[in-house]
């Protein structure tokens, strides 16, 4: 049984006068224990919402949230706040997620507190004290308020908090994309190592592909708050089978100066208003590579290959395919000199 | 090159008095760029890059000073300017587009009001309906369907992509020799980035302008940039060409950089410890703490930045002790 299951999670929220934003639409998914799933999309596409809703942040209008066959959707608030422990959560911006007034030391043990009451002083600390050697943070640093630490050493006291209470789900938001690149370097040195120890499962929000590819088992891309196509990170990425799979690797500038960057493919336009979901395909407005039917008939998630599921009717898609479309003015890479 | 370097920036230092003291912000920053060429600036949080854009444009501000060095556009020292000949420069001579679209266009203003008030500020007098139709061209050639339509509305009615392309217009309004761009897709999503960075390379390789781009993104760098120069603590360690520096990096810190863009299957390669603080500037080089190939001289003398590869006929400098042979030579940075 995987250690996560959602199905058909929806959620939209009103806006007065202005009609309803539809974020998240009937999502489903799973998660292995010590497995991990990168949500990728570009802003917008829902996947901090996914976040939140998965550990009961905010409330889903529609769907089942499972973990280890427990429906989250069915405790009572003290149940709640007990499978808690088990679900944590670390941030994107780490300083905004650190109480400023508390000292290091007291923000990691404060869930601990919480979940564990019953854990002597000495214990909480050793406990503490532990944690924060895992995330390479030393007794000195625990005594300093956030703004004292760097920001890589702040993250590693958000990775701290939420890895106290042992819990078994982690949903990472984004949480290297405010760090330069060494220090996003050391902090996924962590994350990596930590899910190997502990065998966590992640949720890893991203919108960042080379993370994504060195961090996920599994890949589910999200656009309009829906998934477009889910599956093993290879099949995702070196064999794409949706438009807007195609469309946003192919943006990706690696830089590696040895590999040519992908052929640009553009989709027409830009990511239409959430209050008005299309009511066929979703990527109907948009794809280079849609027929008349894609207009009317809802698309549907089916199988492409072992654990590889995605939306688009056309699939499985050839590279000729886009060619109907008009190229950029120039492909990248044609430098001068 | 038969033409003179169209930017040519000399020595530039610029520093801040703290309480805790002087800060050298940009220290003794030189490099160049050409017409047709797009330069990349590069180096992570306090390096220095911002700064050294904004000494270049003469927007540093007080306690902040630029102390030495020449900025030279066309031949012309920009340093030496007048506030008020400066700021005719920016925006004639100078394009600048930002990070943040939003921050850049003003909220309360019709779009066309924003194009009329830089052409005004800069010509003079000039009708509403000549720069509405230079306006209306500009958006044209940055790609806006539309444009009519754009003029009227505000700022907040565009979308992050939509936004950042009427910032390009503006900055180019003026048809800028230079354009220098800070973070210009950091803000926008990755498929509206390619798009800006190829309408960025046009503007610049297809009508002979220079471009800089300060950026932290190598990514952009490898795929867009004809040159780079890699700033760490406020110095310029490495320059040359982008697709000689990627491949074959002659300066630990480009090595180490290079290496942490995670890839799959590969162990991250991390960069230990952290930029050291301006202040207490280290007497050697300011890298020695984090290097790999640290020697007994990096604690002591400070590199002065050296021609590297100097038989492989193209222009690369470093500011390394190290011999560049033996820092690239297990740079599997590329595998």
């Amino acid at each position: 049984m995987p250690l996560l299951t959602v199905e058909g999670l929806t959620k939209s929220f009103p806006r007065t006068g202005r009609g309803t934003v539809h974020a998240v639409n009937d999502v489903s998914l799973e998660i292995d224990r010590g497995e991990t799933l990168a949500l990728i999309g570009e802003s917008g596409s829902g996947k901090s919402t996914i976040g939140r809703l998965i550990l009961r942040l905010i409330e889903p209008d529609a769907g089942t949230i499972k973990i280890d066959g427990t429906d989250l959707l069915t405790l009572s608030n003290s149940e709640l706040r007990a499978m808690r422990a088990k679900m944590q959560v670390v941030f994107q911006e780490p300083y905004e997620s650190l109480n400023p007034k508390m000292r290091v030391g007291d923000i990691v043990a404060e869930p601990l507190e919480i979940h564990e009451p019953s854990l002597s002083r000495a214990d909480l600390r050793d406990r503490v004290r532990a944690t924060l050697e895992e995330v390479g943070l030393n007794a000195d640093q625990a005594e300093r308020l956030p703004r004292g630490l760097s920001g890589g050493q702040q993250q590693r006291v958000g990775i701290a908090r939420a890895l106290i209470t042992r819990p078994a789900l982690v949903v990472l938001d984004e949480p290297t994309s405010s760090l330069d690149l060494s220090v996003q370097a050391q902090i996924l040195e962590i994350l990596h190592d930590l899910q190997e120890t502990h065998g966590l499962s992640y949720l890893y929000i991203s919108h960042d592909l080379s993370t994504v590819s060195y961090l996920a088992h599994r890949v589910a891309v999200l656009y309009l708050g829906q998934i477009r196509e889910q599956g093993p990170l290879e099949a995702v990425v070196q064999n794409p089978q949706d438009p807007y799979t195609q469309a946003l690797l192919a943006a990706f500038l690696d830089s590696d100066v040895s590999v040519s960057p992908s052929r640009l493919r553009m989709l027409s336009g830009e990511i239409p208003d959430p209050t008005q979901l299309p009511e066929g395909c979703f990527l109907y407005g948009r794809c280079p590579l849609r027929m008349d039917k894609c207009r009317s008939d809802p698309s549907v998630l089916r199988v492409l290959g072992s654990k590889h599921y995605g939306r688009c009717i056309r699939a499985p898609l050839n590279d000729d395919d886009w060619n109907i479309v008009a190229d950029s003015n120039r492909t990248v890479g044609d430098r001068p000199g | 090159m038969s033409t003179p370097r169209l930017l040519d920036v000399r020595g530039v230092v610029a520093s801040y008095d703290s309480a805790r003291g002087i800060v050298k912000a940009v220290n003794a920053v030189s490099f160049s760029a050409d017409r047709r060429e797009m330069v990349g600036i590069v180096g992570e949080s306090g390096c220095g890059k911002s700064a050294t854009i904004r000494a270049l444009l003469g927007l540093i501000r007080p306690p902040g000073k630029v102390v030495a060095g020449e900025v030279l556009l066309d031949g012309q020292d920009l340093l030496k300017m007048t506030k008020k000949e400066i700021r005719q420069v920016r925006g004639d001579k100078i394009g600048f587009v930002a990070q943040n679209p939003f921050a850049a266009l003003n909220p309360i203003y019709k779009i066309h009001r924003q194009f009329h008030n830089v052409i005004k500020a800069h010509e003079g007098r000039s009708s509403r309906r000549s720069t509405r139709k230079r306006a209306v061209e500009m958006l044209e050639a940055v790609g806006i369907p539309g444009p009519e339509r754009i003029l009227n509305g505000y700022a907040h009615e565009l979308s992050g992509g939509m936004a950042q392309r009427v910032v390009i217009a503006l900055a180019l309004i003026l048809d800028p020799e230079l354009i220098v761009a800070d973070e210009p897709t950091t803000a926008l999503d990755v498929t509206i980035q390619r798009q800006i960075l190829d309408l960025l390379r046009r503007k610049t390789v297809d009508e002979g302008r220079s471009l800089l781009l300060v950026t932290h993104d190598l990514g952009v760098v490898a795929q867009y940039c004809d040159r780079v120069v890699v700033m760490y603590a406020g110095k310029v360690v490495e320059t040359g060409a982008v697709s000689e520096v990627f491949a074959r990096p002659a300066h630990p810190y480009t090595r180490g950089l290079l290496q942490s863009v995670p890839r799959r299957g590969t162990k991250v390669q991390t960069l230990e410890g952290r930029v050291p603080s301006l202040i207490d500037y280290p007497p050697g080089c300011a890298f020695a703490d984090r290097c790999v190939f640290v020697i007994d001289r990096c604690r002591k003398e400070v590199p002065e930045l050296r021609p590297a590869f100097a038989d492989g006929g193209s222009v690369r400098e470093v500011r390394c002790h190290v011999n560049e042979q033996e820092v690239c030579a297990d740079a599997t940075v590329n595998s």
